[in-house]
């Protein structure tokens, strides 16, 4: 190459700016620059238009922290979609498990006299004639007067708890007449085992509910670790409850366990609605520190976690045969 | 299958990395939206599949899955346009001064615009290498291509770009735009 022109230059003009051009290239091109402004001109700019393209693409905000709703994004399509992948993995082979405990029971159970087992268990309930015998169901009071699962639906409905009405998704708002009071509701002392007996009553409430679907179990199951997370947090921290609101937004829990509401006995209800009631006030915050202490009494002193896996287990598809 | 990154690192390479991604794609997309769909998708993909190199490819890696996504998502869906910010607002735009150097706002804005009219692998090329100051074997390598056409390509996205900026004077009479390269703060 002896010299360069014009086209030349056009040619080697990255090469020039990022030095990447041979030696030899590069002397002569160095003395088509001295002779030729047009051409040293096109570096200035070329040179300059590099600088500006990375001053504009900085300006785009490599400076500004992340957008809001960024992490959580992200979190909720990695680790909390695995956390609940697992432990969906882990309910269906507990379920599948169960479905074959309760075959190979039922088929043991036709030899048996069935009067015998007529107790107050929720699995020996399941299998037994549903009319002649009381479930145990969680007894809570209302204002110290009564046990609730002594009321019919109407009654209930007139204590001003709605239980039958399926919640909108959207949340937006508080709907008084639709959620528990939590500071009205206590545990009755426990009792040591049901009677059984016969009502009729009691039938057409037992009736009202029936077995619950694999995703009501999964929700059931879902918001009992939930109410246990938020017991177990610590105290003045708030990592746990965001983790809580975040697994309910975007499992959506709030509207999955309003329909699940709809479909259980009264009792039932009751219970699906106070951790319905905490849940919703997660989500909707903002929550002080005393906040949080109240929910935590409110989930312990009501029992929830223990009383949604009972509702679970009781009406379970594997436990209705 | 259990991730081998913990929480607490994907949080930390999203606030190390995630707005500098962010600008690369909104760069190449135009979107800036689309931008942190394209970071968010490939932070997922890091939780899914880590490079195998271990945390000091991270950053490497990242930038290569969101290049490669910033320019596929376009020709994908089909979705130019300059960015909103950037938009060629009248009002934004000043009468040319006979003086020889620019404003800096009206310069960024040219650029900008100049930017826009060029397809993905153009700005692809410029960004990696005027933004994030790659090598041109590190560009082959995010691009997976010869490092002969690194600088081919690189040659035509520098020519064409300074196409558009000549095209976009509205006073070609006028004395040609000078960049004055110390006003301007190299990334």
């Amino acid at each position: 190459m002896e010299s360069l022109d014009c086209t030349d230059i056009k040619a080697l003009l990255s090469g020039l700016i990022d030095d990447r051009v041979d030696p030899a290239s590069r002397h002569h091109a160095e003395r088509h620059l001295a002779d030729c402004k047009s051409c040293r001109e096109l570096l200035d700019q070329a040179e300059a238009a590099e600088a500006m393209v990375a001053a504009s693409i900085a300006a785009l905000g490599d400076a500004e922290p992340l957008p809001d709703q960024f992490e959580s994004t992200v979190l909720a399509r990695t680790v909390y979609a695995d956390r609940h992948g697992a432990h969906g993995r882990l309910v269906n082979w507990f379920g599948w498990l169960a479905a074959a405990a309760a075959l190979a029971l039922a088929v043991s159970i036709w030899v048996v006299d069935r009067q015998t087992i007529l107790r107050g268990s929720a699995t020996e309930f399941a299998l037994a004639d549903p009319y002649q015998v009381e479930p145990e169901v969680p007894s809570y009071t209302l204002d110290g007067m009564g046990s609730l699962d002594e009321h019919s639906p109407d009654s209930v409905a007139a204590l001003g708890v709605d239980t039958t009405r399926v919640q909108p998704a959207s949340y937006h708002g508080p709907d008084s007449s639709s959620f528990i009071d939590l500071n009205r509701l206590s545990m009755m002392p426990s009792r040591s085992g049901a009677s059984a007996r016969r009502t009729k009553a009691r039938a057409v409430d037992l009736n009202l509910a029936h077995a619950l679907s694999r995703d009501d179990s999964e929700t059931l199951d879902d918001v009992s670790r939930l109410m246990m997370m938020l017991v177990q947090s610590p105290d003045q921290s708030f990592v746990e409850v965001e983790r809580i609101r975040r697994i309910a937004e975007y499992d959506r829990l709030l509207p999955r366990l309003a329909q699940l509401r709809a479909n259980l006995a009264p009792p039932d209800r009751i219970t699906v609605g106070a951790a319905e009631s905490v849940l919703y006030r997660v989500v909707r915050g903002p929550l002080s520190t005393e906040d949080v202490q109240i929910m935590r009494d409110d989930v312990n002193r009501l029992e929830l976690p223990s009383q949604l896996d009972a509702i679970g287990n009781r009406w379970s598809p594997a436990s209705s045969l | 299958m259990p991730s081998a990154l913990s929480e607490t690192k994907l949080r930390e390479w999203m606030q190390k990395a995630g707005p500098r991604l962010i600008s690369l794609s909104a760069s190449i997309c135009r979107d800036r939206h689309l931008a942190e769909e394209v970071v968010q998708e490939a932070f997922v993909k890091l939780w899914r599949k880590p490079p195998d190199a271990g945390e000091v490819a991270y950053t490497s890696w990242l930038r290569r899955v969101v290049t490669n996504m910033s320019i596929n998502i376009l020709q994908r869906t089909r979705r130019p346009g300059p960015l909103p910010e950037f938009s060629a607002d009248p009002a934004m735009q000043t009468t040319r001064r006979p003086e020889a150097h620019c404003d800096v706002d009206e310069s960024l804005q040219r650029v900008q615009r100049a930017i826009d009219k060029l397809d993905e692998p153009k700005r692809a090329i410029l960004a990696l290498r005027a933004y994030e100051q790659l090598s041109y074997e590190e560009i082959a390598q995010h691009l997976n291509i010869p490092i002969g056409t690194v600088m081919s390509r690189l040659n035509r996205a520098r020519t064409a770009l300074l196409e558009e900026l000549k095209q976009d004077l509205q006073h070609p009479e006028d004395e040609p735009l000078v960049f004055d390269i110390r006003n301007y703060k190299r990334a």
